[in-house]
């Protein structure tokens, strides 16, 4: 019975949390896809702006300037436009038609500003008025006659691009100006939004209580000056929130549907008792099955889903405006308005792009999946990173839009991770459950597994985040890109590894290591003789064995700043010991013959004590009698040394040697504070390099790469050190 | 008792010699820190070199004091160092506890995990753990500093064999008497692990105060950071001033070298209880 409520209530809980988290993440996806929704219809604006400006100049640059002809000019402006002004350099009309605005035109920035350009620049500018958004264009020309003339012309934005972008992307466009005044149907906007707007000059978005998704953009002047007002898109999410709910039903009633399965699983079991456990993995596959259903397939589906609705009604968007806009070759707007790359192709060559660095050579993979109007939608990678593409060919050109699928990608994963999680807890579960149902009869037995693993959790999860998790993760990590700035972390397969080996510099590092650990055998020469010496119950020796310990454990950043210090060419304690026997001044950190060696000086000081002590125990392991028996047969020091002392000590030494190699394989501190891997990377070992690479380069899956063929070295390393000292060296250890 | 021998004697003469230069020379460092702090720059700038000031010279403390923030750096790694110190003690006794005296199905499988993950050398994790610290947002907090450290499988297995060598009649008296599994651990167990515990702390203590590699790795301010970080900071920054680089330095050996003579005994047990010999 308690079986099986505390199968239903685990079910329950987790459903409960997983669920939503899931719902949680799912919407966190959605607001970031709004955003980029949000990117198109200003893609759109922006688009409106052009071709406006792109009729008035084609009006402009192509007919006859002569001041009597205006008033023929004006009424082909008045065809697209609902007024025209033109204004001598003081202000003063020369002629205008249409409706004037009541503001003050030539005071206006945008008048103000034209002054100062050159003839035939344009500006264009929005202006919220009563009914909606007005663009206004100026330009300072030249009549025909040699008069310098101020035109300015403005049309009211509101019906077209509004019902345009609505029916793109099928949310409701309302524009709301400085104050707050909303045109268009009645709803309230909180002003906290609007400033956090205008603050950020970068788009928000906002759910408000009764369920809309508001993107609130930002209107600047053209010198990102002064507010002009915002545009918002609102997004009824109930029929998204509704997609979700049903989501949650289906998942429950699946959820229902397999817990009474796993209940009548145990029931099963009850009857059979212990021996029926074997079905219970039968009775609890439907329930892994839901689960790894919901979280590997509908829920990545449903984000799939907004993605390729994303993915478009940006595709009809570039169909109806992207060539207006993309042949200006005002790429950069392009990126950084849509936040897409952009690339031109002519006669199947790569033209221009955005990407930097010669990234556009490396697309591959191209997977054409459909197309909307002149525009063909499809998948491409560029360096291993997923993008969605768009291609619009007019002519012999050919435009690409890119837009990195990361974030997609990244979602997915999460979600798909927290599936497996999930499944990894229940599989827990399930096996603590069939344990405790076998020991049902032998309830104090089950209470000391309880109690034993009460005082062992707090070690064991630790183990578990901090060692067993993170070895895990680094070992995905070893076969992805994973820089900290780039949000894509693409699996590269063997390329990391594939660098490694011909990466010259980490080889260098690694003939580095090897030769640092050089100072091993010698460093334990050193220490064996001196526990050899030191190994006498007196006071005195006493001392000596405090203070060789001394450097083990204070030694640190500190120590190594007063090396510095001692291995100064010129006034360190050194070279002026070594040049009283007449040694020549040595640059011993300066040069890439010796910088190496005084690191390798260093170490032994610091690692003779540790090695001494560790001796010393063996030492005072060996009985006193078999000296005593060894001098009886007449066999004096040297003997008693070779034919007892050492091999007595073998296993004593295969431990220092092993555990000193490893040490000496992750030397860092000394190399960090003295050399940094300099001079000439004659000092750079290996986990030093790796330091370099994950924090300076921030290549961290390449980094991981090098750790686990560090680890890989040492392993054989250590293998060939238990085959050299033998058997019987390490059985004392295991 | 045979009469030494010429040979003997003078063996004996010729070693005792050469331990004390070595003695001296594993102590020179220590000396040359502590007197060059305390030297004028162009004393420290003259060869042969000097072994001890003219004139102590404490400004050169002063200065170095002003430098940097040094008392939110020893305030940030005494408080990490405690806090360490704490989790580990209970993390370590606790485990320690369970895998020696306690008999659970699973326990000798999971104390050979343990051994295999003390074998793992650190770099593995180094770069996962940051990551993770990162993704938690703990990245230049003491979460990062003090969290990852808890955990300390050599202090484990050194409480556990420890432990072991316990006798049972303990527990069983107390067993007896209605005692429960915690107060047995708490009241009996505990206070006789005393001096295995004081080894895993004297050497988590030294240890957390001389880290250097992760406070650099997970900490980016200068309010979050330990001590050494700040030495080596520091050092970079000062190249040329080597009395007040040697007076830092020795601002921070100063807690190390104390605890190391004061809680001596414990070190060397630890050494003779890892190394597989157990006096």
């Amino acid at each position: 019975m308690y079986a099986i409520s505390s199968v239903v209530f685990f079910t329950a809980v987790l459903f409960v949390v997983s669920i939503l988290y899931t719902e949680q993440s799912v919407m966190k996806y959605k607001e970031d896809l709004e955003k980029e929704s949000l990117r198109t219809s200003s893609f759109v604006l922006n688009s409106f702006l052009y071709s406006f400006e792109k009729r008035v100049s084609d009006i402009l640059l192509k007919e006859d300037l002569s001041i009597s002809r205006l008033d023929e000019l004006n009424q082909k402006f008045l065809q697209f436009c609902s007024f025209v002004v033109w204004m001598d350099l003081d202000g003063n009309v020369v002629k205008d038609l249409g409706k004037l605005p009541a503001d003050d035109l030539y005071n206006d920035l945008l008048v103000q500003t034209v002054l100062y350009e050159d003839y035939g620049t344009f500006l264009t500018d929005l202006y919220p008025l009563g009914e909606g958004l007005q663009i206004r264009t100026a330009m300072i020309l030249q009549s025909s006659e040699g008069e310098d003339l101020v035109f300015v012309s403005g049309t009211m934005l509101q019906k077209e691009f509004f019902s345009e972008v609505e029916q793109l992307t099928q949310r409701k466009v309302f524009f709301v100006s400085k104050a707050g005044e909303i045109f268009g149907e009645g709803f309230a906007v909180d002003k906290d939004v609007l400033k956090k707007a205008s603050e950020s000059h970068s788009p928000e978005i906002h759910l408000t209580a009764d369920g809309k998704l508001l993107t609130v953009i930002p209107i600047f002047d053209f010198q990102e000056w002064n507010l002009k007002g915002f545009i918002i898109n609102c997004l009824q999410i109930e029929p998204f929130k509704r997609s979700i709910f049903r989501l949650q039903l289906i998942g429950f009633f699946l959820f229902l549907v397999s817990s009474i399965s796993l209940v009548v699983g145990i029931l099963v079991v009850a009857r059979k008792g212990a021996r029926g456990l074997r079905f219970l993995p039968l009775f609890s596959l439907p329930l892994f099955l839901t689960v790894l259903y919901i979280f590997i397939f509908q829920i990545p589906g449903t984000m799939q889903r907004e993605y390729a609705n994303y993915v478009e009604s940006t595709a009809k968007v570039l169909s109806d405006w992207g060539n207006i806009y993309l042949e200006t070759g005002r790429f950069e707007d392009v990126k950084k308005v849509m936040n897409v790359q952009v690339m031109l192709s002519q006669n199947g060559r790569i033209v221009s792009s955005t990407f930097r660095g010669g990234l556009s050579q490396t697309l591959e993979n191209w997977k054409s999946k459909y197309e909307i109007g002149n525009v063909e939608v499809g998948q491409v990678h560029v360096n291993k990173v997923r993008y969605t593409y768009w291609k619009m060919t007019s002519g012999e050109r050919t435009f690409i839009v890119l837009k990195e699928e990361t974030p997609l990608v990244n979602s997915v994963a999460k979600v798909r991770l927290l599936g497996m999680i999930v499944v990894a807890v229940f599989v827990m579960f399930l096996w603590v459950l069939s344990f405790a149902i076998k020991n049902a009869e032998r309830p104090r037995f089950l209470r000391a597994t309880l109690i034993g693993y009460i005082f062992l959790a707090p070690a064991l999860i630790h183990l578990i985040w901090w060692a067993v998790g993170p070895v895990a993760f680094s070992m995905i990590l070893a076969f992805q890109r994973w820089n900290v700035v780039d949000p894509a972390k693409p699996f590269v397969g063997l390329d990391n590894f594939r660098e490694l080996f011909r990466d010259k510099l980490f080889w260098n590092a690694m003939k580095n290591t090897a030769l640092f650990s050089l100072q091993v055998p010698i460093s334990m020469f050193f220490s064996l003789l001196v526990a050899i010496a030191v190994n006498r119950p007196t006071r005195s020796m006493a001392l000596l064995r405090t203070v060789y310990y001394l450097p083990v454990v204070t030694a640190g950043v500190s120590t190594t700043i007063v090396w510095r210090w001692i291995f100064n060419r010129d006034f360190g304690l050194l070279n002026y010991i070594l040049g009283i026997f007449g040694v020549p001044k040595i640059p011993w950190l300066t040069s890439p013959n010796t910088a190496l060696i005084a690191i390798m000086l260093l170490s032994i000081w610091q690692s003779l004590g540790s090695q001494m002590v560790i001796f010393l125990a063996g030492l005072q392991s060996i009985p006193q009698a078999f000296y005593e028996a060894a001098s009886i047969d007449g066999a004096n020091r040297f003997q008693r040394f070779s034919k007892i002392t050492l091999p007595l000590l073998k296993p004593t030494t295969m431990f220092v040697f092993i555990t000193s190699v490893i040490g000496s394989f992750q030397v860092f501190t000394p190399v960090y504070v003295l050399t940094q891997g300099g001079p000439l990377r004659s000092t750079d070992v290996v986990f030093y390099h790796i330091w370099e690479a994950a924090w300076i380069e921030l290549r961290m899956g390449y980094a991981a790469a090098q750790s686990w063929m560090l680890f890989l070295v040492l392993l054989i390393l250590t293998y060939f050190q238990f085959k050299l000292f033998g058997k019987e060296s390490w059985q004392q250890y295991f | 008792m045979t009469k030494r021998t010429f040979s003997q004697i003078s063996l004996k003469v010729v070693s005792i010699f050469l331990l004390t230069v070595l003695a001296i020379s594993t102590l020179l460092p220590y000396i040359v820190m502590v007197s060059s702090s305390l030297m004028a720059q162009f004393e420290i700038y003259s060869f042969p070199p000097k072994l001890f000031p003219t004139t102590p010279r404490f400004q050169n403390y002063v200065e170095m004091w002003k430098s940097q923030p040094w008392g939110r750096y020893i305030f940030n790694t005494v408080f990490v160092s405690i806090c360490v110190l704490a989790g580990q003690l209970l993390l370590v006794s606790m485990g320690g506890y369970a895998l020696s005296r306690l008999n659970f199905p699973g326990r000798d499988t999971i104390f050979r995990i343990f051994i295999g993950f003390m074998m793992l050398p650190g770099v593995v994790t180094l770069i996962p753990g940051f990551i993770i610290l990162r993704s938690l947002g703990w990245i230049d907090t003491y979460m990062a500093l003090i969290i990852p450290s808890l955990g300390n499988i050599w202090g484990m297995f050194l409480t556990r064999q420890y432990m072991l060598t316990l006798p049972q009649s303990l527990e069983d008296a107390a067993r007896i008497d209605g005692a429960s599994e915690f107060t047995i651990f708490w009241r009996i167990i505990l206070p006789l692990c005393k001096p295995v515990l004081a080894t895993v702390a004297t050497f988590t203590f030294l240890g957390t105060w001389k880290s250097f590699l992760w406070p650099l790795i997970v900490t980016r301010s200068k309010e979050m950071r330990m001590i050494e970080v700040g030495i080596a900071m520091f050092a970079t920054q000062y190249t040329i001033d080597y009395p007040i680089q040697l007076a830092a330095a020795t601002l921070s050996s100063i807690p190390l070298i104390v605890v190391y003579f004061v809680a001596q005994k414990w070190l060397l047990q630890g050494i003779k209880l890892s190394s597989g010999y157990e006096r």
